[in-house]
């Protein structure tokens, strides 16, 4: 009972979260909504837990607060819903049928299905978590939040360095919320919670690849990453990278969105995304830097002033709330990182070439192994040769600034090994893979957007369309539609 | 253990100083299951929780421990001479 209270305060949050974002007309895509609604619950049940942490340890009160902020969240969503009478656009693009649409289908919902039996499967083997960060960092902070009592903080104590304490609090405060509501700390809800963040994760790349793209290239980047063993492997490990998967994924997919529909709510809720990324790993605090400065950046040359203060404030706007934790945390609680050593050892360390030598070779080898498939990787160079480039003008500069936050997010994880005070093969050995992977469906978010869809291909080889014209201008018209 | 331990605070852990993987493990799953006290590996705590259930070198217990509970495949509870000495002074 507990439990399904638990449940139903979350989700339903995280729905009024999504439909403050997407809209509350019809928007038509009911996948997107629940693929966002559960994580998005999941980090508005982290930032309550850790305030009521802060002020009480009653735990009728923790309902009280999860129930209050449910029904304020109606509130603004039924207030929304009055003032646009007008139903808004159907999102969806129509599309040519596919001859092979339903085998599509049919291989998307295996892909689905051998996730969920190998996911499941490696939580039954491994009901702790399938590594030892499970254990000595995120399961360990919540059991922290949830028996320190009044001592909760001893858990960010420097006394326990390996644990790193400084870690953000998303994941663990959420584990944290769902064990006081149950009265136990029962290994389930770690492991529910990673679950649920893989499949969301699969379900926003659907769902945005299909609201900007085609069904066929959203079926298609579903199997692709319902089928990285890796990724199926982490989503039950009960670590946090597959959470920043899909907040770095939700960030990126979103501000695309906005740039297709113009809706400002897309923006914030874009922003949010990004600020929860932050919330849940530092790698997400370096992510969020890095958006925000590609898009203010893209701007700022662009010298368009006007568009820049509303972009910009939207996107905090959103982000405000969950910042606002995070630098409390921070600053008040989280003892300094472990990554900056003292600034004699580390300009040694950035003055050492063979330091740049060794981690080029490890992101050249990992860029290829770390999905745990390579031929993952080999099937998305062919398809990308095979059907050419089709990026859309309108979602041009989106993709760009997008690639580039992934790019500079990638250099800044290049900057931290050289820099780590821990053995460099041992930290490239032990992390760059989690690393890849935590980029792995904004890459092929970003991927499927950009290259042609097989509609578009087909349309071209049986001559309705001359391949002379600009295959940007099909995407284009499908996102005019849209929009 | 749990109930012999105080609620909250800081023991100490030694085990054989090996280092291997499954030592270090170990004093992990001790510290998991032991939270929210905060488990260090040290012997400067009142408490100190002696691991020497995984094969290595024997143990280097300090001089200044005494056993208070042994709990079977190497797993002692210490405490501090000093503390038992302020107790009885008592």
């Amino acid at each position: 009972m507990a439990a399904l209270l638990a449940i139903i305060l979350c989700a339903g949050t995280g729905w009024c979260v999504a439909r403050l974002g997407l809209g509350s007309g019809k928007t038509n895509n009911s996948i997107l909504e629940v693929s966002l609604a559960g994580p998005f619950g999941l980090g508005v049940f982290s930032l309550t837990y850790f305030a009521w942490r802060l002020f009480s340890t009653s735990r009728a009160s923790l309902i009280g607060i999860d129930v209050a902020v449910l029904v304020v969240l109606t509130g603004f969503v039924a207030r929304i819903h009055k003032k646009r009478s007008l139903p808004s656009p159907d999102t969806a693009i129509p599309t040519p049928k596919l001859p092979f649409g339903s085998t599509l289908w049919a291989m998307f919902a295996a892909a689905l299905a051998v996730a969920a039996y190998c996911s499941i499967g490696f939580v039954k083997a491994d009901p702790q978590g399938g590594g030892w960060d499970a254990i000595a960092i995120w399961n360990l902070h919540a059991r922290f939040l949830f028996l320190g009592g009044e001592q909760w903080r001893a858990g960010f104590s420097q006394l326990i360095p390996w644990s790193h304490p400084d870690y953000p609090l998303l994941v663990p405060a959420t584990i944290a919320h769902f064990w006081t509501y149950l009265g136990t700390d029962t290994e389930l809800v770690p492991a529910a919670i990673g679950l649920a963040f893989m499949f969301s994760t699969v379900g926003v790349l659907y769902a945005s690849v299909r609201t900007l793209r085609s069904a066929s290239q959203a079926l298609l980047s579903g199997i692709l990453l319902a089928s990285t063993p890796f990724f199926l492997r982490q989503g039950a490990s009960q670590y946090a990278d597959v959470p920043l998967c899909f907040f770095i994924l939700a960030t990126i997919a979103l501000s695309m969105l906005y740039s297709a529909k113009k809706t400002a709510g897309l923006l914030a809720l874009s922003g949010a995304a990004a600020a929860f990324a932050a919330w849940t790993k530092n790698e997400g605090l370096l992510f969020f830097c890095a958006f925000l400065v590609v898009r203010v950046f893209q701007l700022v040359i662009r010298k368009d002033w006007r568009t820049l203060a509303a972009q910009v404030s939207t996107f905090l706007l959103g982000a405000a709330p969950v910042l606002l934790v995070l630098a409390y945390f921070k600053l008040a609680i989280a003892p300094p990182g472990d990554l900056l050593a003292s600034g004699s050892s580390m300009l040694s360390k950035i003055a050492d070439l063979s330091r740049y030598w060794l981690i080029v070779r490890w992101f050249g080898k990992e860029l290829f192994l770390f999905t745990g498939l390579p031929v993952l990787t080999i099937i998305v160079v062919i398809y990308g040769k095979l059907l050419g480039s089709g990026l859309p003008r309108k979602l041009h500069d989106s993709v760009w600034t997008s690639a580039a936050a992934l790019a500079l997010t990638l250099a800044g994880y290049f900057a931290v090994y050289v820099i780590t005070p821990y053995d460099l093969r041992w930290h490239l050995r032990f992390s760059l893979n989690r690393l890849m992977l935590q980029l792995w469906p904004s890459a092929l978010f970003l991927f499927f957007v950009a290259v042609r869809t097989p509609e578009e291909w087909l349309a071209e080889k049986s001559g309705e369309v001359s391949p002379e014209s600009d295959p940007a201008s099909i995407g284009a018209s499908a996102i005019d539609k849209a929009a | 253990m749990r109930p012999s331990l105080p609620p909250s605070g800081v023991i100490g852990y030694i085990d054989n100083g090996t280092g291997d993987p499954i030592t270090l493990s170990n004093y992990y799953l001790t510290q998991y299951d032991l939270a929210p006290l905060i488990v260090t590996r040290s012997t400067d705590a009142e408490w100190v929780i002696g691991n020497f259930s995984s094969p290595g070198l024997a143990s280097a217990k300090p001089r200044d421990l005494v056993p208070v509970h042994d709990f079977g495949n190497g797993v002692v509870l210490y405490t501090k001479k000093s503390s038992v000495l302020a107790k009885r002074a008592h």
